[in-house]
């Protein structure tokens, strides 16, 4: 007797088992039953994302809401808030950024907190450190809804990423590096150098705006070649389109739009004054001191006008880089520091403050007519596009199917063993 | 191939239509009468599906029950084994070419199965084997010996024996059918009869036909 003898032995002494008579219809039950639970499961999955998902903190903001003054006070963003590109904001209020770079294992990044309505915080890490020859590395549009960054590819091809904040996708501008928005959000202001404006020796360039949707170029005129470019640009489109004041070095020029130059000034040590320097009136031009005094030159012929009324007034919140007139509320300036948003009344009232160790700032000057708000809690949005949520959720269900299911199969062992 | 191009063109019907037709005439399914006229190419109702699936299983439980019980080593886990390979088969029911193939591949790969395994029964005898049975016939007794032996083995170990000895299968099947490489199944085939061997000397008279690869070195 060998194994394949033994081995049908065992088989033919084997007892006879039973089959469930109508197993057929039974195995289709099951079936149904099983496609009816797993159906049921996702149902409930769905529900119970769907709610995570819009739960206080992962609301998702509609695009565009109107009536929200600016947030009187931003905050450090919350622990993994969700990055832009995977949950728009649809429009920012504030934008801000640290003045250092932040270190993580994956190396030095420069991110961009970007806060919404309802106290919603996104985070964009940009891709490079920049630098502006503005001395802004980042322009919010007046409705804040894009974004305007420099992007170089290299020191003589110099570009702009417009961050549309209502889809989280990018697009670039070629016509030249960012240096402000017009009033009215349509246009932007762009610089373009004929080489490496961070190389050495006299270059010449251009001041181009420019159509953001369609990134044409709708009026240009030329820089003459200076070496400055560490010293700033500043320009400034007239509420009505239809000036460009710009600063080059000590020299300011308003350029018309039809054509030809309205008039040029040698400033001693005096700015223009940013982006907003136009009064909305369009009858004078904002320029900041040597000490810090906010003066006013008439846009007819570029005159000083004497007694012009901020010049008294808390001068220690402008005068500094980066601090420039960003709108008007009525006829009172509307100044934004590195870290700040300060009302130029008597005296100062702060529109918005920043947490410790912002380096830039820009808040959405549309906002600037309305009271700012008390903001509520930060929500750093939808949970489940959060870095890592995903995983931190697959672990903690392998957690949880562990904690239950390993007791949930010894007492069963334990009960079939006892039972058998 | 008119009955190929018939299981193509039934399987682009999509699962809920292929339930209430059949195909019959094939050698593993009994032939079934359809409602308009019955055998290739007749739609049936689900009854007659039933009933052919039904006649599959009186005519061939018996067979697979003995293969299901030299798989897990008691009635219980058998009957389960055989029951859970059969209503498998019952939902594929209009797609399967060789039913009985589908049903023994399940039952084979079912019965080494880690997550079937989860769920299994523990072990009956965990004890050591008794040498002798003194109360058994020799040959009884040998059968005991190595029913209870079977049970000692892993269910991968059972599988290669079952299927290399049992079923004569050669190793390149008995792989193809596991969904494992010709080398596992000669290392497992050469632990499971050592083991048998160690564990009685009774068993040693089985084994010693073979080499610890399987091969057989005399007659019988």
């Amino acid at each position: 007797m060998r194994l394949r003898e033994a081995l049908h032995d065992v088989a033919e002494a084997s007892p006879p088992l039973d089959v469930q008579a109508d197993l057929f219809d039974r195995a289709w039950r099951v079936r149904r039953r099983r496609r009816f639970q797993a159906a049921l499961a996702i149902l409930v999955l769905s529900a119970a994302v769907l709610t995570v998902t819009w739960l206080p903190g992962g609301r998702i903001v509609q695009p565009g809401q109107s009536g929200d003054g600016l947030p009187s006070q931003v905050v450090t963003p919350p622990w993994q808030s969700a990055d832009i590109g995977r949950a728009p904001l649809g429009a920012a209020l504030v934008v801000f950024a640290g003045s250092h770079a932040t270190e993580s294992v994956l190396g030095h990044s420069w991110p961009l907190t970007l806060v919404g309505t309802d106290d919603q915080y996104r985070i964009y890490q940009r891709p490079e450190w920049t630098i502006s020859t503005s001395g802004r590395t980042f322009h919010l549009s007046p409705n804040g809804r894009a974004l305007l960054m420099p992007y170089w590819l290299a020191g003589y091809d110099a570009r702009t990423r417009l961050l549309d904040l209502t889809s989280g996708s990018v697009r670039i501008i070629d016509a030249g590096l960012p240096l402000a928005w017009s009033p009215d959000g349509g246009e932007v202001i762009l610089v373009h150098y004929d080489g490496d404006p961070t190389g050495g020796g006299n270059l010449a360039g251009s001041i181009r705006v420019v159509d953001p949707l369609s990134g044409r170029i709708v009026w240009e005129f030329s820089l003459p070649a200076t070496s400055r470019f560490a010293d700033g640009l500043v320009a400034a489109l007239s509420p009505d389109g239809s000036q460009l004041a710009v600063q080059q070095g000590t020299s300011l020029t308003v350029h018309r739009r039809s054509g030809g130059i309205a008039w040029q000034r040698t400033l001693a040590v005096e700015r223009l004054a940013g982006p907003a320097a136009w009064t909305p009136d369009g009858r004078r031009l904002a320029i900041v001191g040597a000490t810090g005094q906010l003066n006013q030159l008439d846009t007819d012929a570029g005159e000083l006008v004497p007694n012009a009324g901020w010049s008294t007034i808390r001068p220690q919140l402008i005068g500094v880089p980066g601090d420039e007139v960003i709108g008007w509320r009525g006829d009172t300036p509307v100044v934004q520091t590195n870290d700040r948003v300060v009302l130029l009344t008597d005296p100062a009232q702060v529109l918005v403050s920043t947490p410790d160790g912002t380096g830039e700032l820009a808040v959405a000057a549309d906002r600037l007519g309305q009271p700012p708000h008390h903001p509520g809690p930060p929500h750093g949005g939808p949970l489940l596009v959060r870095p890592g949520y995903l995983g931190m959720m697959v672990l903690a269900a392998v957690s949880l199917a562990a904690l239950v299911g390993v007791p949930a199969t010894i007492l069963r062992r334990r009960w079939r063993r006892r039972a058998g | 191939m008119r009955v190929l191009q018939e299981v193509r063109n039934r399987r682009a019907l999509g699962p809920f239509t292929r339930t209430f037709m059949i195909l019959g005439g094939h050698p593993s399914k009994p032939e079934v009468p359809g409602v308009n006229g019955g055998g290739l190419g007749g739609v049936v109702d689900r009854g007659a599906a039933r009933a052919s699936f039904d006649e599959f299983v009186r005519a061939r439980s018996a067979a697979l029950g003995r293969t299901a019980y030299l798989l897990t080593g008691n009635r219980h886990d058998a009957e389960d084994l055989l029951q859970s390979a059969l209503a498998r088969v019952a939902l594929r029911w209009l797609a399967v070419d060789d039913a009985e193939a589908y049903v023994r591949r399940v039952l084979y790969t079912q019965a080494i199965s880690r997550w079937r395994a989860l769920r299994r029964r523990p072990a009956e005898s965990l004890g050591g084997l008794p040498a002798r049975a003194a109360s058994l016939e020799p040959e009884m007794e040998l059968r005991v010996v190595l029913e209870r032996a079977l049970r000692r083995l892993t269910p991968r170990q059972r599988a290669v024996l079952v299927l290399r000895y049992y079923e004569d299968r050669s190793e390149v099947d008995t792989a193809d059918i596991l969904g494992c490489a010709v080398g596992t199944v000669k290392s497992q085939t050469r632990h499971a009869l050592a083991r048998l061997r160690a564990l009685n000397p009774d068993l040693a008279y089985l084994v010693d036909g073979y080499t610890d690869s399987g091969e057989r070195t005399g007659g019988r």
